[in-house]
């Protein structure tokens, strides 16, 4: 009975921080030494092992980025005996979001601004759009522009211009995780890109968000799903995209 | 290589994870595709939990898959499931990952001051990152244990720490720090068990 109180006092403890990888290598080394020839302690650290595996279940759950599987697999089949056959169909698309166009083949690094400008050539133009000044009355006249979602992306967006400035107001936009926001960029007739602002929308995908200037003379307004506070560049192809030429 | 081995798409999908486990291990494409299918935004998700940013969990993620697709981890049964399997081959790659970047403390709990943090990461100290690991997994396993237990379990489990280490953020003895993991994992246990049912509850006490 001492024997196996003196046992459990040396090594319960050991199992648990053995079982969350928290022994530094000496004392785990030591831990494993002992494992080797005590059922008990094999016996406690698969017990706990189950408490252990339980904890990265619980993380709030993201969706994957859609050019992570693109990279993979296009890895994998280079290297598989059985690579999948090329007209293998379409994956069942993501419950948490909806999949983006796979941009030119997969970007593993922040996309270059012309590379950028080459993707839009991809998304389809104007929907249409209506001048409002016809009538003459307010000022020099705004003017509504429907935005086009990205293939596969199932949104809607309306740009209001008014001279240097305006406001897009969306629905339907898939819910963003982990802090993500919008961000609306405007794209000028050289192919440039550049910041503006950052929004968020409701459960429902609806958002308003306001551009305060830089319309006057742009080419399009775009919106990407970015980190927390916004980026200086694009993350990844645009979601939706109002031209303005 | 074994011409049984399975590589009809559809029949794949229907596989349990365990017996697509083996065709992976023959390389064919299509059994790996199905695997990263069913773990890929679970292994994604800790990840991010881990590395704080999703250039680095995407990079993490990368690693762990093709590291299973090229055997260099391999699945055994013992082990438990193969999520579980996945999900502690991401972990230690992302653990992995922290070290590497950060030189000596991992960073912990990014999500709630990502910009913050992005400017001060070099800067941080243990004192900051325990301050930043509060409750976040609240509907989870560590949601239902007293903060003192799932905080080390959060230190070591996410941020990488040992016990020895948490010792010195918190200031108290390694004991308390080891004590207060075992009674974490013996509380998320007994819950589980008793989730699954009475007989499991009392297997392995
Ligand atoms: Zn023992």
């Amino acid at each position: 009975m001492r024997d196996a109180s003196e046992h459990r006092d040396r090594w319960q403890d050991d199992v648990a921080a053995y079982a969350l990888d928290a022994l530094p290598p000496r004392e785990a080394e030591i831990f494993e030494a002992h494992l080797e020839g005590c059922e008990a302690c094999r016996e406690q650290l698969r017990w706990l092992t189950v408490a252990v595996d339980q904890i990265p279940q619980d993380v709030e759950q993201l969706p994957a980025p859609p050019q992570l599987r693109d990279r993979l697999l296009s890895v994998v089949d280079s290297e598989a005996e059985v690579p999948r056959e090329t007209t293998a169909p379409e994956p069942a698309p993501e419950t948490r979001v909806r999949r983006l166009p796979s941009f030119l083949g997969g970007f593993s690094m922040r996309p270059a601004l012309a590379g950028l400008a080459a993707a839009l050539v991809l998304v389809a133009g104007v929907v249409g759009y209506q001048l409002h000044d016809s009538g003459g009355d307010p000022g020099d006249g705004t003017r509504t522009v429907s935005a086009q979602a990205a293939k596969g992306v199932d949104s809607s967006g309306a740009l209001e211009v008014e001279g240097d400035h305006g406001s897009l107001r969306v629905s339907g936009m898939p819910p963003t995780h982990g802090g993500d926001v919008y961000q609306a960029w405007i794209q000028d007739r050289d192919g440039g890109v550049h910041p503006s602002s950052v929004f968020v929308v409701a459960d429902d995908g609806s958002g308003v968000v306001s551009i305060p200037s830089g319309l006057d003379g742009a080419a399009a307004v775009m919106v990407t799903r970015e980190p927390r506070g916004g980026s200086e560049t694009p993350s990844e192809p645009p979601l939706m995209t109002a031209r303005l030429d | 290589m074994d011409g049984s081995v399975e590589t009809d798409p559809a029949r794949l999908e229907r596989l349990a994870d365990e017996e697509l486990m083996a065709v992976v291990d023959a390389k064919v494409a299509a059994a790996f595709e199905v695997l990263y299918d069913r773990h890929g935004a679970a292994a994604y998700s800790l990840a991010y939990r881990i590395v704080g940013d999703r250039n680095g969990a995407e990079d993490v993620a990368q690693e762990a898959f093709l590291s299973i697709w090229r055997s260099n981890a391999r699945y055994d049964r013992a082990r438990g499931s193969v999520r579980s399997w996945v999900l502690s081959v991401v972990r230690n790659r992302a653990i992995d990952a922290l070290r590497r970047g950060s030189g000596s403390a991992p960073k912990l709990d990014h999500d709630d001051e990502m910009l913050l943090e992005a400017r001060e990461a070099e800067e941080r100290t243990d004192a900051e990152a325990l301050r930043r690991e509060t409750s976040r997994e609240l509907q989870g396993a560590l949601g239902t244990l007293p903060d003192d237990q799932s905080q080390v379990i959060r230190l070591a489990y996410f941020g990488g720490f040992s016990h020895s280490e948490i010792a010195d953020m918190l200031g108290m003895p390694l004991g308390t720090v080891k004590g207060r993991m075992r009674l974490g994992l013996e509380k998320i246990r007994v819950q589980l068990a008793e989730a699954i049912g009475p007989e499991a509850a009392l297997e392995g006490t």
